[in-house]
């Protein structure tokens, strides 16, 4: 534990008013998910206050306050690495929709006196015809 | 524990029950067990390999039929990656040296650590299970929705496994991760650690944050099979995509969790046979978590033409390529130590050249396949087949079995027969080139990877390659018959046979169970070759610990 | 070397210097780090279903929303505040315990199990109702929904919500077995004081777990908005 201090951090009332506050942030947002539609902003406002209980559950009762920097980074380091997975997920599936502006060229269909590509022609496709 | 272990008494004999080592906390004694049971992963995942070759030999399938070839290569890859590569190093050469590295008398957590490998065994029999009821034929990368849907094959022991020794894999990272913050000696700051102990770190913040995301992502295609969760199915709306960037996001760190700890073993034997401190010291330590940080955010290049978006793939792509920079850092400093040193070709030191060599060939090749031009014509060949081996096979394996005979003097108290151990470290590097540089030829005239069968002009060359597997086989097997051999038969060893620094080589060969009679106060630089080329480490200022008030690293 | 270090010390209370530790502080010190690394990776665990789920949900919004419609949002806000709570009363048992207070550990301890357990039955009510609804598309079973073109996304968002908080339930199950045990060995007399850190490492897995349901408890309960 860090400090030999004479007294337990958070004190017995700190945690009731860290307990008070959460309570307040969880009826607000109950009073925003059932009486305000803000569309996009819904998601917005609830995922704020989300952070912001988790913030101060992290902070008081999970000691992070008090902590080391080391215990600060490592407490961090699941969020740093979930965002860059979140992150970049996202963008793939939210880019797929894009189509670049450019010309693609058109392949000519091969001609129809074409000999057809046989086995042995490593450049194509080496599944022979036969075989299991 | 059973009876009171005498501290004079080396740990391999100080008790000899099979309960003392089944039961074991000691770090060393858990090291020997992972190194026993991945041994026998090896010659497994090994097995497989002789016959996918075996078939490879003819063009037709004679050999396997379709579906047992498929079960041949997923079991391959399963073993190797998940239950020999992962754990190699750092549960086999970490375990045993991180506490002896860095003045410790144990790991942080020892029940963690003896519960860590029961894990790994516990995992490895699902599979086996998996594999002696009739095989898996998903791949090793358990694709969606064939793994979740569609494959007829034990999906869910094998799944399972894999999700339990995950678990493993996360657990002794943990671990690394406190004792290497918390337990140092007094005096060990982090520049004075080994860069062993660097690597390790970087690869223990891997497998701590990575494996987690590939071990729920598991749980969801075992669930879909059990249970009917359609998480990943088409049909109701699921992405196999999804799958793959999940699976992804810990598959590619995870072949950096396969070769970080062998680029921690390399600057030690090259530092050791060059009789120099390592050149760029700070900058090979910081290529380490370089290359653990840039890691995670390249996944996106083993999907190129999965369905990804062409956005996403230009932003990995070009973020692939950053990831060469560390890498190439490590390479050029490697390369610079050894610069007006003062080099002898002692066995560790041939796996250490043949591991800069093939990993630079391996780590190129890859940026070939990391634009997206060139890997739509590349992406599932034996080009990709021939790149991952060289850098797995030819670095990893190479660096695994030089850090072994770097340190198996340390580990068994005996000296193995040296022509033997030369003798198979060119051996092995003849028979790996012979067997797979062919791919990268097969792999560029457009020969796909998992089929059984090919087109005939390809035959040549992949004669060619099973020929190399042959000799490569060979070559593994000398070490596991000397190094066996050694045990009865080998020169007692010193407690410094290759005059090396480091804190490893202060106490006796092999070392008593407490590690350390008194906890060492460390003084001098790492590899402080220059002063005293030849010898060990300045003796470190022995003072029992509980008298002084120094306190201990404890960042 | 002590017979705590025995895999026997598993059933006994955690007692005092560990052989491998130079002072009790080391150990401490090691045990917190120890325990937040672990919740590093639970926070991956998670994460990868929520990575899941914001996939699912930006390609099928109107259907999520739909769906999340279906879950009984005050029942859910109580569940929440339960949990909160629970909080609260480990957080109180984390106090006690360091300030060698025996008593005070012991009830809050119970505070929590009490909490913990009231959380469970009440998704076991939720849960039972999905299930009366046919709204639970797993082993097979029929899944109702009335609008074809949102189905499968509603179907996905069912699966995901089933599956999170069935993960997050059995984390919770874990923790109560954690704090029954930690409850018997504060009623013997044992983790206070210097020994209470035990207490407050497992308030720190306790914590998280309810940070897990702070978010999902939006995701799932909250998308878009019930008004109008």
């Amino acid at each position: 534990m860090s400090g030999h201090g004479h007294e337990i951090k958070p004190t017995v009332t700190m945690c009731c008013w860290i307990w008070a506050a959460l309570m307040a942030l969880l009826v607000l947002t109950y009073v925003v998910g059932m009486y305000v539609d803000a569309g996009a902003g819904n998601f917005a406002i609830a995922f704020a206050i989300a952070m912001t209980k988790a913030t101060i559950i992290i902070l008081f009762f999970m000691h992070i306050y008090y902590s080391s920097p080391l215990v600060r980074m490592w407490a961090g380091s699941g969020f740093f690495f979930l965002l860059i997975l979140i992150g970049l997920t996202l963008c793939d599936v939210r880019t797929r929709d894009l189509h670049y502006e450019t010309d693609v060229p058109e392949y000519p269909a091969p001609a129809e006196d074409a000999p057809a590509r046989h086995e042995g022609d490593p450049s194509g496709n080496p599944m022979p015809a036969h075989g299991k | 524990m059973t009876a009171h272990a005498d501290s004079k008494l080396s740990y391999l004999t100080s008790t000899r029950t099979i309960s003392s080592w089944l039961l074991t906390l000691d770090h060393k004694r858990i090291g020997i067990l992972y190194l026993l049971t991945i041994t026998v992963f090896f010659a497994i995942g090994g097995i497989a390999a002789s016959m996918i070759r075996l078939e490879l030999a003819t063009p037709v399938g004679d050999f396997l039929q379709s579906e047992t070839y498929n079960k041949t290569f997923t079991l391959h890859g399963v073993m190797m990656i998940f239950f020999f590569l992962i754990p190699s190093i750092p549960a086999v050469l970490g375990n045993f040296l991180v506490p002896l590295m860095i003045g410790a008398r144990d790991l942080a957590f020892p029940r963690l650590n003896l519960f860590s490998w029961y894990l790994l065994i516990v995992g490895a029999s699902f599979t086996v299970w998996a594999v002696l009821w009739g095989g898996v034929d998903t791949g090793w990368t358990f694709y969606v929705p064939y793994s979740s849907v569609y494959s007829n094959t034990l999906v869910m022991p094998a799944a399972m496994g894999i999700f339990i020794t995950g678990f493993s894999s996360i657990l002794t990272g943990l671990n690394f991760i406190v004792t290497i913050h918390r337990m140092r000696a007094p005096g060990l700051t982090w520049f004075r650690l080994p860069l062993f102990i660097w690597a390790i770190y970087a690869t223990s913040l891997l497998q701590v944050l990575a494996t987690p995301v590939v071990a729920v992502t598991i749980l969801l295609v075992f669930m879909e099979r059990f249970m009917g969760f359609a998480i990943f199915d088409p049909k109701n709306g699921g992405d196999p995509v999804l799958f793959q960037h999940l699976f992804w996001f810990y598959s590619h760190p995870a072949v950096y969790i396969m070769i970080l700890p062998g680029m921690g073993v390399i600057p030690e034997i090259i530092a050791c046979f060059s009789r120099k401190r390592p050149f760029g010291y700070e900058f090979i330590g910081f290529s380490s978590f370089a290359i653990a940080i840039y890691g995670t955010v390249v996944w996106g290049h083993h999907m190129f033409v999965a369905g990804q978006s062409a956005y996403a793939a230009t932003v990995f792509s070009l973020l692939s390529y950053l990831v060469a920079l560390p890498s190439a850092v490590k390479v050029f400093n490697w390369t610079a130590t050894m610069h007006k040193g003062q080099i002898s070709f002692e066995t560790p030191m041939l796996y250490a050249l043949g591991f800069i060599g093939l990993f630079t060939i391996g780590g190129l090749t890859g940026l070939f396949l990391g634009s997206p031009g060139l890997d739509v014509h590349m992406h599932d060949t034996y080009f990709v087949v021939a790149h991952f081996h060289y850098v797995m096979v030819g670095g990893m394996v190479m660096a695994y079995l030089g850090g072994i005979h770097f340190w198996w003097p340390k580990i068994t108290g005996r000296m193995y027969p040296d022509g033997w151990a030369r003798l198979s470290a060119i051996l092995i590097f003849v028979g790996f080139n012979f067997t797979f540089f062919p791919q990268f030829i097969l792999g560029y005239l457009g020969m796909p990877r998992r089929y059984h069968v090919y087109e005939e002009p390809f035959q040549v060359l992949n004669v060619m390659s099973s020929a190399g597997a042959s000799v490569l086989a060979l070559g593994y097997a000398f070490p596991l018959t000397y190094l066996l051999w050694s045990l009865k038969y080998g020169a007692v060893a010193p407690a410094n046979p290759w005059g090396a620094k480091g804190l490893e080589w202060t106490v006796p060969s092999p070392p008593t169970t407490m590690n350390f009679d008194t906890i060492p106060i460390v003084t001098e630089e790492a590899y402080n070759y220059e002063e005293s080329p030849f010898e060990g480490p300045l003796a470190p200022e022995k003072v029992p610990s509980h008298t002084v008030a120094l306190p201990h690293a404890s960042h | 070397m002590s017979e705590h270090e025995s895999l026997h010390g598993v059933t006994h209370p955690p007692g005092p210097l560990a052989h491998q530790f130079e002072d009790i502080e080391q150990q401490h010190e090691a045990g917190e780090l120890g325990m937040w690394l672990f919740l590093a990776t639970e926070v991956l665990f998670f994460g990868g279903l929520f990575c899941a789920y914001t996939l699912y949900r930006s390609q099928a919004e109107e259907a999520f929303e739909l769906a999340s419609h279906h879950l009984n949002l005050p029942l859910g806000t109580f569940n929440t505040a339960i949990l909160l709570s629970s909080s609260l009363t480990m957080a109180l048992a984390v106090n006690a315990a360091l300030r060698s207070q025996q008593k005070k550990l012991v009830q809050m301890l119970i505070g929590t199990i009490v909490f913990g357990t009231a959380f469970l039955v009440v998704k076991y009510f939720e849960w039972s109702a999905d299930y009366e609804e046919h709204l639970v598309p797993l082993m097979g079973w029929h899944f109702e929904w009335e609008d074809p073109t949102t189905a499968p996304g509603a179907r996905m968002f069912f699966n995901l919500y089933f599956f999170m908080t069935g993960l997050h339930a059995l984390h919770m199950v874990i923790g109560l077995f954690f704090l029954l045990l930690y409850t018997w060995w504060a009623h013997k007399g044992h983790l206070l004081g210097i020994n209470g850190q035990p207490v407050h490492l497992l308030g720190l897995y306790w914590h998280f777990v309810d940070i897990v349901w702070v978010f999902l408890y939006p995701f799932l309960y909250l998308v878009g908005t019930r008004a109008g």
